[in-house]
Formats: C-alpha cells, sequence, structure tokens
C-alpha cells in the first residue's frame, strides 16, 4: 500500500493491439484530493489508458497501480477503492433503475441510501422504470448516481456528461466540486474543454497515445502562447526579431499576436511606437489543446 | 461529383449484411446439404430392393413414435419420400434454428451492439434497415435451396423435381422462423430474449407436430404448424403444394408485422413494456447470485416448460410403440442402432426419447453461455467487472446457476416422460424417471464448460461455436441410424456415448467423462478469461 498521497500510478505504461500503439510509454502519477482531466481525440489512448487503469486491459509493458495494488495483478483491491463511469452505460433491461441501482450498491460493498436518493434528486431521476425504457442520458445518470453514492476514494469518469441536458451538466460540476471538497480524487476523461478547465486542477493531453503535457491549467499556459492585442497610432510597432512573437495580424491601427514566454522584449518593441491601448489575454484551455493538436479537429 | 443514390445505399447495406452473416452461414449451409446428400446418396445401398422399401414404407408410415420424432412420413418407398422423412425430418428443426438465430441477430443483435444507430445516421430508415436484412436472409435461402437443389441429384436417384420440392420445403422452413425471429425482434426487449422466445416457439410447434401423429389427433391438427406444413408437401405425387403457400404467406406476413412494428418501435424500445408493467418491480437484487438467477430464470423457466411439453407427448404414445414393434420385429434392426436392444420395453423407449430431449438443456447450456459474451460485447460486463469482483467468481456464478437451470430441466423431462407414460397406462416408476434426468445432465454441462472455454480464449465465437458442435453432434448420430457413417466419426459425438436410461443402466464412464471435460475446459476457460482483455464491440 502506498504510504504517501499518491493515488494511481502510470509508470511507463504501453499498450499494443496488434501493430497498433494505442498507449505508448505512459508515466503520470495523481495525488489524493486531485481532480486530473484526460483530454485527446479519438484515438489518442484515453480509454485504452482507464481500461488499464480498471484492470480490464493488461499493459504489454509497464505497471499501473492505485494505492499501490496493481491494477492487471489486484483488480479486487483496486476496484474496492474506486468508482467508474462508463461514456456509456448498457443497463440490464429487465431491471428497473432503481434495482440497477441497489445492484452495483450492493455489489460495491455497501452504500448510503440517504445519499442514493438524494442525487435520485438532484439529477431528477425517476427509478421505476426498466432500464429498455432509459434514454441515454437516464442511462449515464445511473451510472453517476452508482459511482458517486458509493463515496469511493477514486472517481474515474469518461465523458460522464454524454447525454446530459445542460442543466444536469451544471449540476454535475457542483456534484464534482463537492467531492472534491471531501477528498475524493477524480480522473476526469472529457471531450468538453469548459467542464474540464473549471473542474480540473491539472490536465493531461495524449496524443497517438503518448503524453504530450501534464501539468496545471497555470502551467500549461504560462508555457503556450498568450494572446495580445493592442492599438496604435502611426507607424506599426516593429516585431521582426522579437523574441517570442509569432502570427502577427496588423489591421487598421489594430494589431494581434501571439507570445510564448517573457513578455519583456515584447513590451520594449511596443514601447518604440505610439500604443494607445493593449490586452493580454491567457489561452482558453481550447486554444490550448488547438496548439497542440494543429489543425486537428476537437472531437465529441 | 459522385451522386449516391438511397438505392446505392441500400445495396452496400444489403452487403454488409450478407457479411456479417457470411462465416456461419457458409457452415451451417455446408452441412445442412452435405448432411441431405449424404442420406439421399444411402437410400439405394440401404435398402436396395422394392421389398425392403416397401418393408420400410409399411413399417414406419402411421407409426406414431417414428413419426413423433421425425415427423409425418410419405412414401417412404421413393427416394424423394424417404429424402424428405429421414434427412427432412431431423434437418428442419436445425434449419429452423438456424433461421431464428439469424433473424433475430439481424433483427435486433446489431441493434443491440450499437451498430445500428451508426447506419440509422445515414438518410436510410429503420424500415430499410430491417429489409435489407430480410433481404440478406431471403438470399441466404436462395443459396441454399440452389445448392440442395443441384447437390442431391449427384450422389442419389432423385431427380431434380424432388430435389427442388425438398429444397424449397427446407427453405420455406427456414424463411418462416426467419421472419418469426425479425418479428420476435420488434417484441421483446433483447435479441437475447428475442432468440429464447424463438426457441420456445421451435419448441412449442414440434410438441405440436408430435401430437398432431397422435390417432386422436384432429386431422387438421398438421395444417398447423410449419413443421406440419414441411411434411405434407410430401412428394411430388403423394403431397400437397399448398404448403408452400402457406410458408411463402406467412413468411410475408411475418416479415410485415416487423416492419410495421419496427417503424413505430423506439431504439432499444420494445413493444412489450408499458409505464404499469414498470412501476411493478420493486424486488431488489442485492447480489449477483440473486441477479445472475433473476437473468437466466425466465429462460430456466422456458427451456422447462417445452421439455415438460416434449416429454409428455413422446410419453404418451409409448404403449402406441410399443404395440407397433411387436408387429415388426424386423424394425428392432434399425432402432439397434438408436441403441434401443429391446424396443418392446416400455423404460427403454423412454430411455430413447429423454435422450433425444436432452438437446432441451443442452440449447439452454448454449444461450448461457452465448449471454456471456453477449454481456461482455455490449459493455454489461465491464459495469460488473469494476466492482470489487473477481472475473472468476462472475463466471463460477454464470455456471453454477447454469447448471441448476440444466439439472431443473433434465430433471423435469424426465418426471415429464414418467407422467406422459403413466397417462397412457404404462407407469414408470418415479426412481426411474429419476435416473432418466440426472442421466442428461452431465453432457449440458460439458457444453456448459466448452462454451466457457471458447469464450475465455476467443469470446466473439462463443455462440456461433456452442451451437454448431452441439447441433453437428445431434445431427450425426440421429443421420447414423440409417447411414453407414465411419464409427470414428459417430464417436465424437458425445451423443452416441449417452445411454438410454432407464431402459439401460448409466453409463457412467461417459457421464463422468462429460464432467471431466465440462470441469476442464471450464477451468481452462476461466483462466484463460481472468488473463485476458475484454472485447466490447
Amino acid at each position: 500500500m502506498a504510504e504517501n498521497n499518491e493515488v494511481l500510478r502510470f509508470d511507463n505504461v504501453t499498450k499494443r493491439f496488434g501493430e497498433t500503439i494505442a498507449l505508448d510509454s505512459l508515466s503520470m502519477t495523481l495525488e489524493r484530493g486531485e481532480v486530473v482531466g484526460l483530454l485527446g481525440p479519438n484515438g489518442a489512448g484515453k480509454t485504452t489508458a482507464l481500461r488499464i487503469l480498471l484492470g480490464l486491459i493488461k499493459p504489454t509493458e509497464g505497471q499501473a497501480t492505485v494505492y499501490g495494488f496493481d491494477t492487471w495483478l489486484q483488480p479486487v483491491q483496486v476496484h474496492q477503492r474506486l468508482a467508474y463511469v462508463p461514456s456509456e452505460f448498457n443497463v440490464w433491461p429487465n431491471l428497473t433503475g432503481g434495482q440497477i441501482l441497489d445492484l452495483l450498491g450492493a455489489l460495491y460493498g455497501g452504500y448510503d441510501p440517504d445519499i442514493r436518493e438524494q442525487y435520485i434528486e438532484r439529477f431528477n431521476f425517476d427509478p421505476n422504470k426498466k432500464g429498455r425504457t432509459y434514454s441515454k442520458g437516464n442511462r449515464q445518470k445511473i451510472a453517476l448516481i452508482a459511482a458517486l453514492m458509493t463515496r469511493a476514494d477514486l472517481l474515474v469518469m469518461d465523458e460522464p456528461t454524454a447525454g446530459l441536458d445542460p442543466l444536469l451538466e451544471q449540476e454535475f460540476q457542483t456534484v464534482l466540486r463537492e467531492a472534491k471538497s471531501r477528498g475524493q480524487t477524480i480522473l476526469l476523461s472529457s471531450h468538453v474543454l469548459s467542464e474540464v478547465e473549471v473542474a480540473c486542477d491539472r490536465v493531461a493531453i495524449l496524443r497517438n497515445g503518448r503524453l504530450v503535457e501534464y501539468g496545471t491549467l497555470q502551467d500549461l499556459r504560462h508555457l503556450s502562447a498568450r494572446t495580445v492585442e493592442a492599438t496604435y497610432r502611426g507607424d506599426p510597432p516593429d516585431f521582426a526579431d522579437v523574441t517570442g512573437v509569432e502570427d502577427v495580424v496588423f489591421e487598421n491601427g489594430h494589431v494581434r499576436l501571439q507570445v510564448t514566454g517573457s513578455t519583456d522584449p515584447l513590451i520594449k518593441a511596443m514601447a518604440k511606437s505610439e500604443i494607445t491601448g493593449i490586452q493580454v489575454r491567457e489561452p482558453t484551455l481550447e486554444e490550448l489543446f488547438h496548439s497542440y493538436y494543429g489543425e486537428e479537429p476537437v472531437d465529441g | 461529383m459522385v451522386t449516391i443514390t438511397p438505392l446505392h445505399i441500400w445495396f452496400r447495406l444489403l452487403r454488409h449484411h450478407l457479411r456479417l452473416l457470411a462465416p456461419s452461414s457458409a457452415i451451417w449451409i455446408i452441412g445442412l446439404v452435405a448432411v441431405a446428400m449424404l442420406v439421399s446418396s444411402a437410400y439405394e445401398t440401404t435398402m436396395p430392393t422394392e421389398a425392403d422399401r416397401q418393408a420400410l414404407a409399411i413399417s414406419v408410415e402411421g407409426n406414431p413414435a417414428f413419426e413423433a420424432m421425425f415427423g409425418r412420413a410419405i412414401s417412404l418407398d421413393t427416394i424423394e419420400g424417404f429424402t424428405m422423412w429421414r434427412a427432412g425430418g431431423p434437418l428442419i428443426p436445425a434449419i429452423v434454428i438456424w433461421g431464428v438465430l439469424v433473424g433475430t441477430r439481424l433483427g435486433r443483435g446489431e441493434e443491440d451492439r450499437g451498430h445500428d444507430e451508426l447506419l440509422l445516421g445515414g438518410i436510410l430508415s429503420r424500415a430499410a434497415l430491417l429489409l435489407s436484412a430480410l433481404a440478406a436472409l431471403g438470399i441466404l435461402a436462395v443459396i441454399y435451396a440452389a445448392a440442395t437443389t443441384l447437390g442431391l441429384p449427384l450422389v442419389s436417384a432423385i431427380g431434380l423435381e424432388g430435389s427442388l420440392r425438398f429444397a424449397l420445403a427446407m427453405a420455406g422452413g427456414f424463411l418462416t422462423f426467419t421472419a418469426l425471429g425479425t418479428l420476435l425482434a420488434q417484441i421483446m426487449p433483447t435479441r437475447s430474449a428475442a432468440l429464447r422466445a424463438g426457441l420456445g416457439v421451435v419448441g412449442i410447434t414440434l410438441a405440436l407436430r408430435m401430437l398432431s401423429v397422435l390417432e386422436a389427433a384432429p386431422d387438421w391438427l398438421p395444417w398447423l404448424t410449419p413443421f406440419g406444413w414441411y411434411a405434407e408437401t410430401g412428394t411430388a405425387q403423394i403431397g400437397s403444394n399448398l404448403p408452400f403457400l402457406l410458408f411463402a404467406l406467412t413468411t410475408l406476413a411475418f416479415a410485415v408485422g416487423a416492419v410495421m412494428l419496427c417503424r413505430e418501435r423506439e431504439l432499444h424500445g420494445s413493444r412489450l413494456v408499458t409505464e404499469q408493467e414498470s412501476a411493478t418491480a420493486t424486488r431488489s437484487y442485492r447480489s449477483l447470485w440473486a441477479h445472475q438467477v433473476r437473468q437466466d430464470g425466465p429462460s430456466i423457466l422456458g427451456f422447462g416448460a417445452v421439455g415438460v411439453l416434449l416429454s409428455l407427448i413422446f410419453g404418451m404414445v409409448a404403449d402406441e410403440f410399443v404395440d407397433f414393434i411387436e408387429g415388426f420385429p424386423a424394425f428392432a434392426e434399425i432402432l439397434a442402432a438408436f441403441g434401443l436392444e429391446d424396443p418392446t420395453d416400455p423404460a427403454a423407449y423412454v430411455g430413447l426419447i429423454v435422450t433425444v430431449l436432452v438437446l432441451i438443456p443442452a440449447l439452454f447450456a448454449a444461450s448461457v453461455v452465448a449471454a456471456l459474451r453477449d454481456d461482455e460485447a455490449t459493455g454489461r460486463l465491464t459495469v460488473l467487472l469494476v466492482l470489487p469482483i473477481r472475473r472468476v467468481k462472475w463466471l463460477l456464478v454464470n455456471a453454477v446457476v447454469a447448471i441448476a437451470g440444466i439439472t431443473l430441466i433434465s430433471l423435469v423431462i424426465g418426471f415429464s416422460a414418467m407422467a406422459g407414460t403413466g397417462i397412457t397406462g404404462t407407469m414408470l416408476a418415479p426412481l426411474d424417471a429419476l435416473r432418466a434426468g440426472l442421466n442428461l445432465i452431465p453432457m449440458a454441462v460439458m457444453f456448459t464448460g466448452m462454451g466457457i472455454l471458447v469464450f475465455g480464449l476467443y469470446p466473439p465465437l462463443t455462440g456461433p461455436a456452442v451451437y454448431t458442435v452441439l447441433l453437428a453432434s445431434f445431427i450425426v448420430v440421429m443421420m447414423d441410424a440409417f447411414l453407414d457413417i465411419p464409427d470414428w466419426i459417430v464417436s465424437l459425438s458425445p451423443f452416441d456415448h449417452l445411454a438410454l436410461v432407464p431402459g439401460e443402466p448409466a453409463n457412467l464412464t461417459a457421464s463422468a467423462a462429460f464432467l471431466l471435460i465440462g470441469l476442464g475446459s471450464g477451468i481452462i476457460g476461466s483462466i484463460a478469461f481472468r488473463y485476458r482483455d475484454l472485447m466490447m464491440d
């Protein structure tokens, strides 16, 4: 059992499916109480990483651990500490939502019925219908309630809000904050970048099975380009050979550019012109995401 | 710019459906045609003289026990009649089971696995999708009928007309149950439920076919089921063409019904569910055991009910069978091929019929292991296995509930046969009924274990492999009574090693071997499952 605050660890984990490398030497850790977002386009390796973490598939190389337990060799010990929300939940068609919640809660090892009722109410869920009659959104509510009512130490969520309406997505954000305040650790794979931006302390970005960035949003922003917009009178400022400046666009006394690293050379270059206004904006997560994937579309 | 019309897309869809069915259908068609060719070719060697043929016709036609088993016999003194009865008798249930399997697969299986949603994202409607599935199934029937029509004359003296008649009658049965499968797929909540309901209909209609050969049965009874229609097609000389019309109309009615229902039904929805029904389900299932009993319970009851019905009917014709055999001692030789040393002994007859009915618990076992793969492919298994549940425990719970179901079904078959014989006066001792039932358990357990083995090693093959091995082994033994199939082939079939309890002592060696193979396969399958990746669709 890990004695420190480390909740999960991917240690040089590689997964191959035949010739295809789905995950390539992934190494990352999560600390207790952290909310970490896992981002990446389709085929980036997010689901493979989660399935390895859940002990559903075996790493070809390396090791994944949760609370010090090997996810492949000791899955039961791992599963006693985590709850999982899949991106799509195929329920048993002949059981009601309530029966499914009871079953999953009991098989987890127990749950507080009052908490279950609270979530049923908050997610506006009707537990008396047969599984086959639920819409995708309602099936997703079952998965969410089942995971949340266990109060598991670690919540692993794979696109948990898929199918939920905007009001419930907002409720989900509140629920995430509450879980974090209780000290629960959350690994959230999502395509909803705004959701990750609001909820997550750290973000891991995968591309072609490799971890290309892992850090706090602040770290990522610091490493990434900020957007600078300025208005000027007279001759336009000269940004040629200014360190860190790129993508400069002049238009009718207005300039827009990207700057990476220190802004000092940029400010010195601007000082040579008559600047009437300036605005520096840190990149949104979406802009960060695009900067890592270039022209690749954000799927979702 | 290339313009793709809806018709082009529909044909692409049809190709897609055919591609889905191709691997397993090739095996089914080759198997069905080969068996029919073997039987037809054996006609002249096993009955070389006119006298032999007359003797066979006199012995079998009108014999309730034999007609209960293989359907009504017509013109057995001709190769056409012989092929219809001897080849078609056991093959017609097999081909309709195949029909239900493929009908429910295209009618619902693809939808359950989420594949249809992708296809429906285009411009094609759900009705177009189902019509493509039906067309693909129709093409399978045409391929089967063509292969049979052309194949039989190559190896026997049967003419093209007789061959075509046999092929069309078989294809008619296939199409009727295929269309039924697609219809049930619109009514039931899942493919698995539709498949089980379809197999239930097969069992009930088979029972009606059996009932129809009883002396007391009304003349119209054979016309009530597709099995009866098949038999009534007979030969061109003595037979009716009306069944072909009935096959066509019923297939059309089922297909139209399926298309209409699919247009009204929500994706993943069911015609059987109402809000009122939903609100009544309040019982909780708080353990893996309770959950599995809940999942398999309806199926156990369904297979059990079919077993009760069939063994009751078989039991009720025991006296007629014995009387008949006493009048035709020469027939004992043919029966000896089934292992029936003293056919005038009612206990031996009960042993024979109960042994044939082992197919019911074995089919139940196959349906349970096929459902394992279904759970994995649809992701329901993922939801369970991310809980603190060992994979092997989950598999063990499934196996134990399956074995409990097999035991229950086997025992009710034994006791129902006893009750059936009791109704007509020959009372079987309860201990004999118990022994007859217990004798069926090891073989079905073996199929469960073999299914788990395939599930552990290569899950996508679980259902197809178990159903194919089960039905092929059954057909080989059924055919062996009239064909000179090499002993080593017959001995590969587990049915060949099943003692006709209570007519003869149990083959304890075979039973122990069944159990050991089942246990060994189950253990190897469980270990393989523990150490393989979970594979969703």
